[in-house]
């Protein structure tokens, strides 16, 4: 069995992948996933509408004026790293470890950052801090601020509660 | 709940590896495609750095920042365009480039780029979307328009491009479907320029090639290279040279202060609509001082001197400063000037002359200025080069022929009545545009395709080839002239950057107008969001492109634009996009685009050339180095091979019925590409095209030799009547670039720039808010005459010296309300990519959310003002070309 602070990455990350589908929505019925989701979101589970679903997913994570969950959106300032060090850093990751990466995404998307860094909390610990580091914990946090401020969705707002908890940002953790 | 804490963190974690092995689909994890132990991984030996050259790789390709398409070398460093610079191959660039050239990074990697295939959830333009997979996308789209070409409608599928540089492959697709309905917005640019230049030097040269290396001397008529200009970069820095190593001189008349009319030695301020009476002007003092190069005249000019020299003779410069305030004795110098300096002059011109009710026979002044003094092909002179293709045509001889692989699909049918034309179609056009059709000679009969290709009020916009008339396109559908049943457009910004873009909005949300929108394009903007369904392009740096065009070294070239990088996210190239559909519409489509890759396509293309595939790639780049200038073509003998099966009738040199050369001193020459094979600079096309439409005999559109005329609504100008003028930045291309965040940090606004004067005069300071209040047209033209005003906007006042008193212009980039968070200028919402601008090579990121310091929200000046809804549309008669430049408006203060 996967990690458990392995396999909540590859959760998160499935929120950035794709829409929310009925699959996902079973998986969270899981009651670990469900007590925990309804206690910071009550009622996040209860209902679930697909095509809702699939607009506030379009118009969070597709569309502009939404909140991109790409690096290049949310780092700031000056100095390292950057959303080019961020790709650089993905794809020679892929490159080196061999590694079937989502393709139909940037590499400095959550939706490829999170499944990354559970195969590396999986496989490989030591990386993976540095990767929390160098790929999400500059970012994340404002990400997530506008994600929970944008979305309409409860189980966006959840994900965006549980994001900085988890990747506090660069000099908190 | 206030906090979340760690133990929660693992709860869920727990329950989603319980999921996970469990096997649950919905937590896809990360695998190893070896199957080898993985090697350790040290992270900060792989953060990607600063751009390394020893490491980098260099790829040539041609920019897509603007319309120029320049030779470029872009840097790629793990996985990333990291910076761009001049190919010195490029022979037009001689490897400069503009800022725009960094536009293609910040477009490539713009976080709010769109990276998927949406469909409309609700109702169109409320922005409501899913994303879908191409596979839905596709289907759905094939599924709509494959019964208009089964049940033999397919006239009802309308493509409608912006920037379509495909050259040709997007036809392939219109042409293969069967629909004649492949419509531009060349009216909005560049009509009323090409049409003179066609109706002088033949279909082959709708634009001109000056010499400007060699050149001593140039007058230039409202053309802004240094800025804006459709080949701008290839000349300016030819024209720098000139100027600072050979000590020409350039004359601008424009109604504002431009980058080009800052190096300038001469600029006047000169009023809208009036450069040709400065020409006209020049002629007479060039004539009466028999300046004139007389043999060059009657050589190749098709009008006896005498016949110009009755027309222009109450064309005075005292006359000229009477209608363009340029003083009379400035035209009389310049005109001695200029003729002085031949053969090594040259005129220039662009929309600031051209883009008026009597433009294009100020560009038939223009033209005239240089035939007459002999500069035509002649080195530092007005030239004429090979343009795009190598198909063999006038200038290409020699030249290995390129062109698209097989097989090419025929073209459609043309409208009308009898055997050959599409009868069927034709009947369903009003009945006033049957019988004007009906009554066309056949020359044009034979090449009607409908209202919306080919309008039939305006035959010049495709007498020479298909310019069509972009800005008719909405009122026309509005008006039922062509039902449309799957409206397809492709990097089109009509619903932001046209005429009386309120109107393309309005046709757009109709769907009982437009039953169902694709838009094919890199970025949602305005005209995306009207649609039922947007396919997401990949960008100039992720695809290929053939490329070829006049070279300002008159030497033809030819370039390959070709991919960087993959395209980024689920985004496809158009060929590819294009090519897909065909297959899936199917019933023969698809044997058109039966190539198996779009790499093995092009090199197919370009099979002709000297150099294996490989090497072209690598230079980006290829011409004939040892082949001699482009000067002079039409004195060159026809070659043996060329005069096989020919005779001579008359002057003539035919071949299969028509003209290929002409006698001179007893020689077979080239010529020029006209029917006659000489410059006409008299031509019966235009009384022939006005008679045909209706067009009175003595509008100034109507001349068959250039005339003057008054644009309508200038001859009755009030006191507190000004006229309204657009321009362009150097940073910015049309209405695509408002979101490159570099740009935009350079110009995000748009003020009402006024002389000073103007300002005393109307009781503004610098900063006051006005509105300013257009309109319509009073000439023959669409809903010309109307009373009332067309439409306002207001913005606040620049003051700037040097612009013509009577005139007040905003530039027409931004104002944007879509094209994501620097394109609306929103603080709110999202940043660019940082690290993607100039200098991005050595990463230095400045981009993010806050860095939007121009947005009202953070106090700034905010992102401009929409603007083209208040410009009338205002085709010029028998062109069709925009008269940007006419609109009288009033302004008031706020």
């Amino acid at each position: 069995m996967p990690d458990a602070e392995a396999s909540l990455y590859a959760l998160l990350g499935r929120f950035f992948a794709a829409e929310i589908d009925r699959d996902l929505f079973e998986t969270l019925q899981v009651p670990d996933i469900r007590e925990t989701f309804e206690k910071i979101e009550p009622g996040c589970t209860a209902c679930f509408d697909e095509e809702a679903a699939a607009a506030e997913f379009c118009r969070l994570f597709v569309l502009p004026k939404g909140t991109p969950a790409v690096a290049g959106a949310w780092l700031k300032g000056t100095g390292s790293p950057n959303s080019t060090a961020i790709v650089g850093l993905v794809l020679n990751l892929r490159s080196a470890l061999d590694l079937d990466l989502p393709d139909h995404l940037p590499p400095d998307h959550a939706g490829v950052l999170l499944p990354l860094m559970a195969w590396l909390l999986d496989h490989q610990p030591d990386a993976a801090a540095d990767f929390r580091e160098q790929a999400l914990a500059p970012w994340v946090a404002p990400f997530a601020a506008a994600l929970q401020e944008k979305a309409e969705l409860p189980l966006y707002r959840v994900v965006a509660k549980i994001l900085p908890a988890l990747i506090p940002p660069v000099g908190t953790s | 709940m206030s906090e979340i804490k760690r133990r929660d963190l693992l709860k869920i974690g727990a329950g989603a590896a319980l999921a996970a092995g469990a096997g649950a689909a919905a937590i896809p994890l990360v695998r190893r495609l070896a199957d080898s132990a993985p090697p350790a991984i040290d992270i900060k030996k792989l953060v990607a750095g600063k751009l390394d050259y020893t490491r980098a790789k260099a790829v040539p390709t041609i920019c897509f920042g603007c319309t120029t398409h320049c030779g470029v070398i872009g840097w790629v460093q793990d996985g990333r365009v990291r910076k761009i610079e001049g190919n010195p191959l490029d022979p037009n660039t001689q490897g400069n480039i503009c800022s725009k050239a960094q536009g293609m990074i910040s477009y490539t990697y713009y976080p709010e780029r769109l990276m998927h295939p949406i469909k409309r959830v609700g109702k169109r333009g409320e922005g409501k979307w899913k994303r879908i997979s191409w596979d839905e996308a596709l289907s759905e789209i094939a599924d709509r328009m494959r019964p208009l070409r089964e049940g033999g409608v397919p006239e009802e599928f309308v493509f409608h491009y912006g920037r379509d540089k495909t050259k040709g492959y997007t036809k392939r697709f219109t042409n293969a479907f069967g629909t004649p309905h492949r419509l531009n917005r060349r009216s909005i640019c560049s009509s009323n320029r090409r049409a003179p230049l066609m109706s002088f030097y033949g279909r082959e040269f709708e634009w001109e090639t000056q010499d400007f290396e060699n050149t001593k001397y140039i007058v230039n008529f409202g053309g802004n290279p240094m800025e804006a200009y459709q080949g701008g970069l290839y000349m300016m820095h030819r024209i720098q040279k000139a100027r600072v190593d050979g000590g020409a001189k350039m004359v601008t008349f424009e109604i504002r202060p431009s980058a080009t009319a800052s190096v300038s030695e001469d600029y006047f301020p000169i009023m809208p609509g009036t450069d040709g009476a400065v020409a006209f002007a020049m002629i007479h003092v060039i004539l009466r001082e028999g300046l004139q190069d007389e043999e060059f005249w009657n050589r190749w000019s098709n009008l006896p001197l005498e016949k110009l020299r009755e027309s222009v003779k109450d064309y005075t410069p005292g006359w000229a400063e009477e209608q363009s305030g340029v003083p009379a004795a400035d035209i009389e110098r310049i005109a001695v000037e200029f003729a002085q300096a031949a053969p090594a002059c040259c005129t220039m011109s662009n929309r600031g002359s051209a883009k008026h009710y009597n433009g294009v026979q100020a560009d038939r002044a223009i033209r005239t200025l240089d035939v007459l003094v002999g500069n035509v092909g002649k080195p530092g002179g007005f030239c004429l080069s090979s343009l795009r293709g190598w198909a063999g045509r006038y200038g290409q001889e020699g030249l290995p022929k390129l062109s698209q692989p097989g097989p090419k699909p025929p073209n459609p049918k043309p409208w009308g009545i009898g055997e050959g034309y599409d009868e069927e179609a034709f009947k369903k056009l009003p009945d006033f545009v049957q019988e004007r059709v009906n009554n066309f000679p056949e020359k044009w009969k034979k090449k009607y395709f409908g209202e919306l290709a080919t309008p039939s009020e305006y035959p010049l916009a495709w007498h020479w080839y298909q310019m069509r008339v972009g800005q008719l396109v909405y009122p026309y559908i509005k008006e039922g002239r062509q039902k449309v049943s799957v409206y397809m457009s492709f990097t089109l910004g009509a619903s932001y950057g046209y005429p009386e873009a309120n109107v393309a909005r309005e046709v757009l949300q109709d769907e009982s107008l437009i039953p169902f929108h694709v838009a094919i394009d890199i970025g949602y903007g305005e005209q995306a969001a009207l649609a039922d369904i947007v396919l997401p392009e990949a960008t100039s740096l992720e695809r290929w492109d053939h490329h070829s065009t006049n070279n300002y070294g008159l030497v033809p070239y030819t370039g390959v634009r070709q991919p960087l990088v993959e395209p980024a996210g689920e985004t496809k190239s158009v060929q590819a996009i294009l090519q897909d559909l065909a297959k899936r519409i199917g019933g023969g489509m698809e044997e058109y685009f039966a190539f198996e890759s779009e790499e093995a396509f092009y090199k197919e293309w370009y099979k002709n050339l000297p150099v294996s595939w490989e090497d072209f790639k690598r230079r980006g780049i290829w011409y004939d180095e040892g082949r001699e200038k482009d000067y002079e073509l039409y004195e060159r003998p026809l070659t043996d091979a060329e005069l096989e099966g020919t005779a001579v009738e008359g002057d003539l040199v035919m071949k299969g019925g028509k003209a290929v050369g002409i006698m001179m001193d007893g020689k077979a020459v080239r010529g020029f590409p006209t029917p006659n094979r000489v410059i006409n600079v008299y031509d019966e096309i235009w009384p022939e095209a006005a008679k045909a439409v209706g067009l009175p005999a003595d509008d100034v559109n109507a001349s068959p030799i250039a005339v003057y005329d008054t644009v309508p609504e200038h001859r009755d100008l009030g006191e507190d009547d000004y006229i309204f003028s657009t321009f362009k930045w150097n940073v910015h291309t049309q209405g695509r670039s408002g979101h490159w965040k570099y740009h935009a940090e350079i110009v995000h606004t748009n003020p009402v720039f006024m002389h000073p004067e103007t300002g005393e005069t109307l009781g503004v300071q610098e900063g006051d808010s006005v509105r300013v209040s257009v309109y319509r047209p009073k000439g023959h033209t669409y809903r010309g005459g109307e009373d009332g005003i067309m439409g306002s906007f207001e913005n606040h006042v620049r003051f700037l010296s040097g612009m013509h008193p009577k005139v007040v212009a905003c530039s027409h980039h931004v104002g944007h309300w879509e094209h994501g968070a620097v394109g609306a200028s929103k603080n709110e919402a999202t940043g660019p990519a940082e690290g993607t601008g100039p200098g991005a090579g050595n990463a230095d990121p400045q981009a993010a959310p806050e860095k939007i310091w121009w947005s009202k929200g953070r106090g700034g000046i905010g992102g401009g003002v929409a603007i083209n809804d208040a410009l009338p549309i205002n085709p010029c008669p028998l062109t069709g070309g925009q008269n940007w430049y006419d609109n009288v408006c009033k302004i008031e203060k706020l």
